[in-house]
């Protein structure tokens, strides 16, 4: 995907400010599946959640929500925390895990801040919490939010194992060998990418010794992430390798073929094996 | 020297009989065979010693004229040695301060503006010229140098002359002084950066006061730059000996100033000045014979010129300062300068001294110039008619010259802005200034028009012979003069027009055709040599028309080797896809460090190290951009960061590699081919030679190595690596690198080339030649990062005090060095492989610091390459280009600027030969003579003899290009050829030793291979699975022993207690390791290595000696085994496991403990399958169902539609989405446990969702698709236990609906208890925790709770007495209170005729604490559920019970008075109230 057709998409989001345009805008770039579109806007709502973290994250802020809340609770309405979510524009898992602790905090543990994994504890298993108008409304929140919250988290964790599994399928179908992260790390490499080649390929005249299966589109952001904290150790160890960008990348962000980290959005049909025998 | 010279020219003298007297060891036999030295020789003690470099400065001074238009006018070779030697200067350090002390005494003179300069210049020595007035009667041309001089101080000629007899020693030394300050001052810009050139020359200075010996190169130095030299000398004379001329010395003295802003002028426009132009070099000065107008104006007008300078001289218009630090003059003679200047400046600075743009003298220069400006024009078309090159018309040139100073304005304005816009203009010359130059020049060489043949024939004679002996100190510089002199484009019009006739009578180099006949008959006498260039080289010469026309049999000859040449194609390292170090393993995992911190900071350090290699890359083109700068932060955190011993070594060990992989190929930049191969190229150059050579211009950027003689650098990606040591600056890194790179340079160079088997192999032989030259580079770039770091403490940039270096020295002296260097090279004579050990000696030595060639193992190690170097010369024919490249390597060595001086000449101590003479050579191994080093591997390590073939090309292009490109070189990596070495093997038994050795070679190493990899593979194959079960196993052990101990909770103070066990299931372990290894690892070594010796060796071995092999192999591999398991697999490796094991287990208990303690809601919900047995059911895969995750947003999606928008789906909408999960959960096996989770739970919310919202419509006969999911493969994520929960029973009771809503979930609740999903005492404990949080929705619950109860009982498939839900519903009735409508169901339901409370009423303070004990007198029937059901439960949930039954009873306790008083009338009621019990969910408040 080029730069700019990524920032059309991009504009096109922020003018809707929902999931619902991602339909719209798959009609006007039929090129790109849902899945990408999808993907792009979850690293975008997850740009504007980074963003926004400062200003919602501070006690001050954080005790007005949970009064907002609890007038809420007085009155009677419904569907509180996701009204509050909306209106302050921060995904309503995040308020909610926000709101529980706060709960938390005034009721069982005095003012003090709850244990983060008794409060993940209760994000992951709603039945736990006792009171039922607020384990209703975390519930809510959970089953609407389509960023946040332990179900998305799943969902995104199956995501990407479900490519790595889709990967190790197209290299068993093609009978290349490799070894996986787990047998990897049970030899003791500190850094391990999904898959590492036991005999390396070449697509289009890099070779490629390793390769990292990523479910998401590749923005510069997560790119960036990425080539610092995995790709390039992968590079200082393992030489050159692919990374497959299953729901696509921004095109100009692949720079480094030359130097050794390709990209792609799928497995290449064109590679080239080795032959020991043709030297 | 001259006199020797004018014998050989007058025939006096043989040529053949000089080179042989000149070839003797001096050292034995000068003294021995004195009678036979002619006797124009015998006044000269040291007559090697100085002929030589008088000669190759007579050489230079005859036809510097010439060489001022190409490129590098200043690597004019030849270092002009001094006679003394090093010693000497060392010795004589007392008289050499006090001498320097005159210096600052001379400096202080007043009034005399050079005197600054001169006492900092650098200084060389030149040959004396006291045999001029020794044998006067030669009309050498000094002389006539000294007449010409004379005459032009305004005939005062007596007075010059007797000025100089006078004060001859002073005057010497002025002029000495004089050539030093021309030499190296040109060179040298920064004035700062003298010191290390004004140290040695001040020592040369003072010798040169004792030693006397005619000063030759003075003369010669008159000769072309008489005028100026002249009037130094005489300036020199009046300051030491105060004369009556002084004003006219002052006069003269000025002048000189304008020479020098004249120079300046010069070299600020240097690309463009065109070779005929007089503007170079303006006479100045009287002269007798003025030949031009300008000479004339400049005669006749002296006071107003004078005048006209002074106004312009530093002294006169208050800026003197700016004038004084400017480099003075661009020396036109001979010096070396340029490799000590650059070497000064640093590496990195432009070594092309010429070529760089000098800031611009900012008030005086410029008025002048433009005067003289007009001067050139007036005399440049005077001078037409004598100019053979001049050929452009003089309007065309006015125009020019206007332009170029209009561009040089624009030029200094950006100069003064930026350094780095200086820089880049440098680089790229306008367009404007290429026209320039390919314009005027081309001189046509006419072999008709040689002049002197007689003399010129013995020139060449002289020069070849001493060529051939090698007598000259260095080949690359001589063949570089050779080639500019057959390049030389034009002849220096001024000196024709100052010395008129005379000149171009006795200067046998007067003209361009001379020269070109002194080039091309030396080079018909020295086809060995040309054979020895590259074909680039080779082709360019024979393409040299003026070859083809001077010499019509080179020219053939060299076509002749063109055809039988193949175009060598060196030791290319093609860039290795692999750019960085490998993983290994085995030696990079967690267990090559002590602990995790380390092992985890070494990967942090090796990604730090990464990244910033990357930012080099990216950055370092960037001007202004440096690695300390940018990145010294983070490499000094990477280096020296809480870093351990460990972590340095790993490091140290990374960079190296790292260094060898990216820097190795690098210098083999060479032999792009000089083929023009292209077809396209080569029409056009037929076709439109015009637009080729226009095309070629614009393209051709020679290559620049920094002249013949470069300063050592570091090139390309070295100087990453060079900057990240500067920037590190960390001694502990140092240190561990010196160590790396110390120890491999020893493996390396000790490697073993040449096997003793091997003979005629071809393929084994060109193996060997690819190590052996990837050994060679490797060792080169060691050598000189080791020598780097080194001398890296002792580089400085400032001068010691003279008294302090002699201390200094002193101190040092103590020193060793990392490698013993002479052990080294006597190592490599005995085995003859200089061409390996050398070359990475001469990298070393080249990183010297100015002290230390005193120092005696490093002047002993100089003392010995200089007698190797004479040695290999000798050997020269014999072994290709091995000895070539030692010989020109050492060259090289000596003619850099750390080097003293004239080294290559001083005399060796006689115990050096006696070292090489003892050396006996081995004769088993001839690594020299093998012939590994071809001319591509001679190019590589020697890159600067491709500027032989820049001068070519620019000869050829007819541009004489003056940019110094730095040529970018793009980093070439290649894989770590450190060759595995199969570890030593002890073979203790003689028999075996004995069979071995009548066995061939390959014999051993095949049972050898064979072992090791045997062993290999077992341990690796051991370590996989037997050990991983053993650690399991022991693991298990640990946690049975923790569950057999304190009831499986081990508080952290058992710990201790528990070492003492853990060491014993550590020893259980090992033994029982060691009992498998020694079980399988026999049958598993026998097995394969049979099958393996059988394939190996060869058919035609006996069977026995097969048999043999295979036992020693198999021995072998076993002990190999053997000693890996007794060093690996010990008692402290399980115990570090089982430690970590047991922290493991603590810690989560720890936690557990925590939790149940954080509050009372934390009970955890029994039996949660998902987190401990999750398993893919699926046994095949299927892609052609839809990803999990997908499937799952659907059902969220669902769910959300549900509870938010509150739209009733479509039942098939809903059916569909269950089917299609049954399916992937059968036929996908890309399921993690986590969503596997959100499965259950969503699947869960999304049936209560629907019954709650839509309670008509969804009924649980609605549910077929659920129940499949439930019962089958989702069964284990689904969380049945909570679906009583609070928020569900909040969404109960607020269904539209609820009364349909309770009674769907009641049948829900049933289903999942007739289904066993769920049991009662799961269902009740959920209830009780609901209950515990919240009794909003209690009546209903327990209306439910009770309908539950009831049909449970009825129902004939379910075992009714496992309903364990009196307890909540007793509390609930507690709760309510007898009088709550609820209650009566409750007792009903439970059948309970008498209310609970009513006996333990009175006494429930008197019941036993444990509560089902009291309960079980009011309810028989529960009691029994109790009896039967306790001893299942597990011991936990006994104690949560307990825990929770005590609760209960104190509550009960509290309401009991109530529940009592209350009791009779409830009774009552009862009956009336369960009639209306129906209605009871819809009236019970909310």
């Amino acid at each position: 995907m080029k730069l700019s057709v990524y920032n059309t998409i991009i504009e096109i989001m922020h003018k809707h400010n929902s999931r619902d345009c991602l339909p719209l805008i798959v009609k006007e770039f039929p090129d790109f599946s849902i899945s990408t579109i999808g993907s792009i806007y979850a690293q975008d709502y997850q740009k504007k959640m980074r963003k926004t973290h400062h200003i919602h994250y501070n006690p001050m802020k954080m005790e007005m929500y949970y009064e907002q809340y609890l007038e809420g609770v007085q009155n009677k309405e419904r569907h509180i925390l996701l009204k509050i979510s909306n209106g302050i524009e921060l995904s309503p898992a995040l308020l909610a895990r926000m709101i529980l602790e706060r709960y938390l905090s005034s009721t069982k543990y005095g003012g003090e801040n709850p244990p983060r994994s008794y409060v993940t504890k209760l994000m992951k298993d709603n039945t736990l919490i006792n009171d039922p108008m607020l384990a209703s409304e975390i519930h809510e929140c959970l089953v609407s939010d389509d960023h946040y919250g332990p179900h998305v988290d799943n969902i995104k964790q199956s995501i990407g194992h479900e490519h790595e599994c889709k990967l190790n399928r197209i290299l068993d179908s093609l009978n290349l060998a490799y070894i996986g992260e787990d047998q990897m790390r049970t030899r003791g490499f500190d850094k391990t990418p999904d898959v590492k080649l036991e005999v390396p390929f070449s697509v289009d005249g890099h070779v490629i010794n390793w390769i990292e299966s990523k479910a998401s589109f590749g923005d510069e952001y997560s790119h960036r992430g990425y080539l610092k904290d995995q790709f390039w150790s992968y590079w200082n160890r393992f030489g050159p390798g692919m990374v497959i960008y299953w729901f696509g990348f921004i095109e100009e962000l692949d720079t480094d073929r030359e130097k050794g980290i390709i990209l792609s959005d799928k497995f290449p049909e064109n590679i080239v094996r080795m032959n020991p025998i043709m030297k | 020297m001259a006199s020797i010279l004018e014998y050989i020219l007058s025939g006096e003298l043989p040529v053949d009989t000089l080179v042989s007297f000149l070839k003797r060891n001096p050292t034995n036999e000068i003294v021995t065979q004195k009678e036979n030295i002619p006797i124009q020789l015998t006044e000269f003690n040291h007559l090697h010693q100085e002929f030589i470099p008088f000669f190759l400065n007579y050489l230079r001074d005859q036809t510097i004229h010439l060489l001022q238009n190409s490129k590098s006018t200043t690597p004019s070779p030849a270092k002009t040695p001094s006679a003394q030697k090093l010693k000497k200067c060392v010795d004589e350090k007392k008289s050499s301060s006090s001498s320097s002390k005159r210096v600052q005494l001379f400096g202080a003179s007043p009034g005399d503006g050079i005197d600054d300069i001169k006492p900092t210049s650098g200084s060389f020595f030149s040959p004396n010229t006291s045999t001029e007035f020794r044998t006067p009667t030669l009309k050498t041309p000094s002389n006539q140098d000294n007449g010409g001089k004379g005459d032009r101080k305004a005939g005062a000629v007596c007075i010059g002359e007797s000025v100089k007899s006078q004060s001859f020693p002073a005057g010497r030394n002025s002029v000495e002084k004089d050539h030093k300050s021309r030499g190296s001052k040109s060179n040298t810009p920064h004035s700062g950066s003298k010191s290390n050139q004004d140290g040695r020359s001040r020592h040369r200075f003072s010798l040169g006061e004792f030693i006397v010996s005619p000063e030759v190169s003075n003369s010669s130095g008159k000769k072309k730059n008489s005028p100026f030299s002249s009037g130094r000398k005489n300036e020199r004379c009046t300051d030491n000996t105060p004369s009556p001329i002084t004003t006219q010395v002052k006069s003269g003295h000025k002048k000189r100033h304008s020479v020098e802003s004249e120079y300046r002028n010069f070299i600020q426009t240097a690309p463009v000045f065109s070779l005929g132009s007089t503007d170079e070099f303006p006479p100045v000065g009287g002269d007798g014979k003025p030949v031009t107008p300008r000479m004339h104006d400049l005669a006749g007008d002296k006071g107003n010129l004078t005048n006209m300078i002074l106004r312009n001289s530093p002294n006169f218009d208050n800026t003197p300062r700016a004038l004084k630090s400017n480099p003075i003059t661009k020396s036109r003679r001979i010096s070396f300068t340029t490799v000590s200047a650059g070497q000064q400046e640093g590496s990195t600075e432009s070594t092309n001294a010429p070529s760089r743009r000098i800031n611009p003298t900012p008030v005086s220069g410029k008025p002048f110039r433009r005067q003289t400006n007009a001067f050139i024009e007036q005399e440049s078309t005077e001078n037409k008619e004598s100019s053979p090159g001049g050929d452009s018309s003089h309007l065309e040139e006015e125009r020019e010259l206007l332009r170029r100073e209009k561009a040089k304005r624009l030029q200094s304005k950006a100069e003064n802005k930026s350094e780095g816009l200086e820089f880049l203009s440098c680089n790229t010359p306008t367009k404007l200034l290429d026209r320039s130059v390919s314009t005027v020049d081309i001189v046509v060489a006419d072999i008709a028009e040689v002049t002197h043949r007689i003399e010129l024939d013995k020139l060449v004679h002289l020069y070849s012979a001493c060529l051939s002996e090698n007598l000259f100190p260095n080949l690359t510089m001589e063949l570089y003069f050779l080639m500019q002199l057959l390049t030389s484009r034009s002849i220096d019009m001024e000196l024709i027009a100052v010395c008129g006739e005379d000149v171009l009578e006795n200067n046998f180099f007067s003209t361009v055709h001379n020269a070109v006949f002194f080039a091309v008959s030396v080079m018909t006498q020295q086809k060995r040599l040309l054979q020895c260039l590259d074909k680039g080289t080779l082709r360019l010469l024979s393409e040299n028309t003026r070859i083809t026309q001077f010499s019509p049999d080179l020219n053939s000859w060299l076509s002749d080797i063109l055809d039988s040449k193949n175009q060598q194609f060196g030791p290319v390292y093609p860039k290795s896809p692999i750019g960085s170090v490998s993983f290994q393993a085995e030696t990079d995992n967690r267990k090559n460090f002590p602990d995790d911190r380390t092992f985890h900071l070494f990967k942090r350090q090796r990604d730090g190290f990464y990244e910033i290699l990357r930012l080099w890359e990216r950055q370092h083109m960037t001007p202004g951009w440096s690695v300390s700068e940018a990145l010294g932060d983070r490499i000094r955190a990477l280096v020296s960061a809480k870093t351990e011993l460990s972590n340095h070594l790993h490091f140290a060990r990374l960079f190296q590699s790292q260094l060898i992989a990216m820097c190795k190929g690098d210098s083999s930049v060479m032999v792009e081919t000089g083929d023009e191969n292209i077809a396209l190229l080569n029409q056009l150059k037929r076709s439109n030679p015009e637009k080729f050579k226009k095309l070629q211009e614009r393209f051709f950027k020679p290559l620049s190595f920094g002249g013949p003689c470069p300063v050592p650098a570091f090139p390309g990606c070295q100087e990453f690596f060079h900057d990240f040591i500067i920037a590190a600056s960390s001694t502990i890194f140092n240190q561990h690198l010196s160590d790396t790179f110390a120890s491999k340079i020893l493996e390396l160079n000790s490697l073993n080339f040449i096997s003793e088997e091997e003979t005629g192999n071809e393929d084994s032989d060109d193996e060997l030649k690819e190590v052996f030259i990837s050994n060679l580079f490797t060792l080169r770039l060691l050598g000189k990062f080791l020598g780097f770091i080194t001398f890296l403490p002792y580089r400085t940039t400032t001068k010691l005090p003279d008294e302090m270096e002699a201390t200094y020295l002193s101190i040092r002296k103590n020193h060793l060095p990392y490698l013993d260097l002479v052990e080294c090279i006597k190592e490599a004579l005995t085995l003859s492989r200089l061409t390996l050990t050398v070359p990475w000696v001469v990298e070393f030595l080249s990183m010297m610091d100015v002290v230390a060639p005193k120092i005696d193992h490093f002047q002993l190690t100089l003392y010995l390459l200089l007698v190797i170097h004479r040695a290999c010369w000798r050997d020269l024919d014999r072994g290709s280009y091995g000895y070539l490249l030692i010989v020109t390597m050492i060259s090289w060595l000596l003619d850099i600027s750390v080097i003293p001086e004239g080294f290559f000449f001083v005399e060796i101590p006689v115990h050096v030969f006696e070292i090489v003479s003892s050396v006996k050579q081995k004769s088993t191994t001839h690594l020299d003579s093998i012939g590994f080093v071809d001319q591509s591997v001679y190019y590589s390590c020697c890159p600067y003899l491709l500027e032989l073939r820049t001068l070519l090309t620019e000869f050829a292009v007819g541009s004489s290009s003056k940019t110094s490109t730095i040529r970018k070189i793009t980093p070439i990596s290649a894989e770590d050829t450190s060759v595995h070495k199969p570890s030593d093997v002890q073979i203790q038994l003689q028999l075996e030793e004995n069979f071995f050795h009548n066995h061939p070679a390959s014999l051993r190493r095949c049972v050898d291979f064979v072992a090791e990899r045997t062993a290999s593979n077992f341990i690796k194959k051991f370590r996989t699975s037997s050990l991983q079960t053993l650690l399991t196993q022991s693991r298990e052990a640990l946690n049975t022993h923790l569950m057999a101990q304190a009831g499986g909770s081990p508080s952290g103070k058992a710990k201790d207690k528990l070492q003492h066990d853990i060491l014993k299931i550590a020893q259980d372990h090992v033994a029982q390791a060691k009992a498998v290894v020694a079980k399988d690892v026999g049958s598993y070594c026998e097995g394969r290595i049979k099958a393996l010796v059988l394939l190996l060796l060869p058919d035609e071995q006996s069977e026995s000696v097969k048999q043999t092999a295979t036992e020693i192999s198999t021995r072998l591999s076993q002990e190999k085994v053997h000693s890996w398991i007794n060093k690996h697999i010990t008692v402290q490796m399980f115990q570090s496991e089982l430690s970590l094991e047991l922290d493991r287990i603590l810690k989560s208990q720890l936690l557990n403990q925590t939790r149940s303690v954080s509050g009372p809601a934390e009970i955890s919900v029994s039996g949660n399958p998902v987190e401990s047995g999750f398993e893919v059911i699926a046994k095949e895969h299927d892609d052609s169902t839809r990803f999990p995750s997908d499937v799952l947003i659907d059902i969220k999606d669902m769910v959300k539609l549900v509870i938010l928008k509150n739209v009733s789906p479509e039942k098939i909408a809903v059916k569909n989405l269950l089917v299609e999960t049954k399916t992937i959960l059968e036929k996908r096996q890309d399921w993690l446990p986590g969503i596997f989770r959100s499965f259950g739970q969503l699947i869960l919310d999304l049936c209560l969702s629907l019954m709650c919202y839509f309670p008509e419509d969804w009924t649980v006969e609605d549910l077929d698709e659920f129940e499949v999911l439930w019962t089958g493969s989702l069964k284990s994520a689904i969380p049945f236990s909570s679906a009583v929960n609070s928020y569900t029973l909040k969404l109960l009771e607020d269904s539209p609906k609820p009364k349909f809503a309770w009674m769907n979930f009641e049948e829900l609740l049933l289903m999942f208890l007739r289904l066993s999903l769920l049991s009662t005492s799961d269902l009740q404990q959920s209830c009780l925790n609901v209950l515990s949080g919240t009794q909003d929705y209690v009546e209903n619950l327990a209306v439910c709770l009770c309908h539950i109860v009831e049909k449970l009982e009825t129902d004939p498939d379910h075992c009714t007495d496992e309903c364990e839900l009196g307890d909540v519903l007793e509390w609930i009735y507690q709760v309510c209170g007898a009088e709550a409508p609820v209650s009566h169901l409750i007792l009903q339901t439970l059948k309970l005729d008498s209310p609970p409370g009513h006996e333990s009423g009175g006494s429930v303070t008197d019941h036993s604490p444990i509560r089902l004990d009291s309960r079980s007198d009011s309810s028989s029937e529960t009691d029994k559920v109790h009896g039967k059901d306790r001893p299942s439960n597990s011991e936990s949930n006994l104690v949560e019970c307990l825990h929770k039954n005590k609760k209960l009873c104190s509550e009960m306790n509290k309401c009991s008075n109530n529940c009592c008083e209350r009791m009779d009338g409830i009774h009552v009621k009862l009956d009336g109230l369960s009639v209306s019990m129906q209605d009871l969910d819809v009236s019970v408040p909310k």
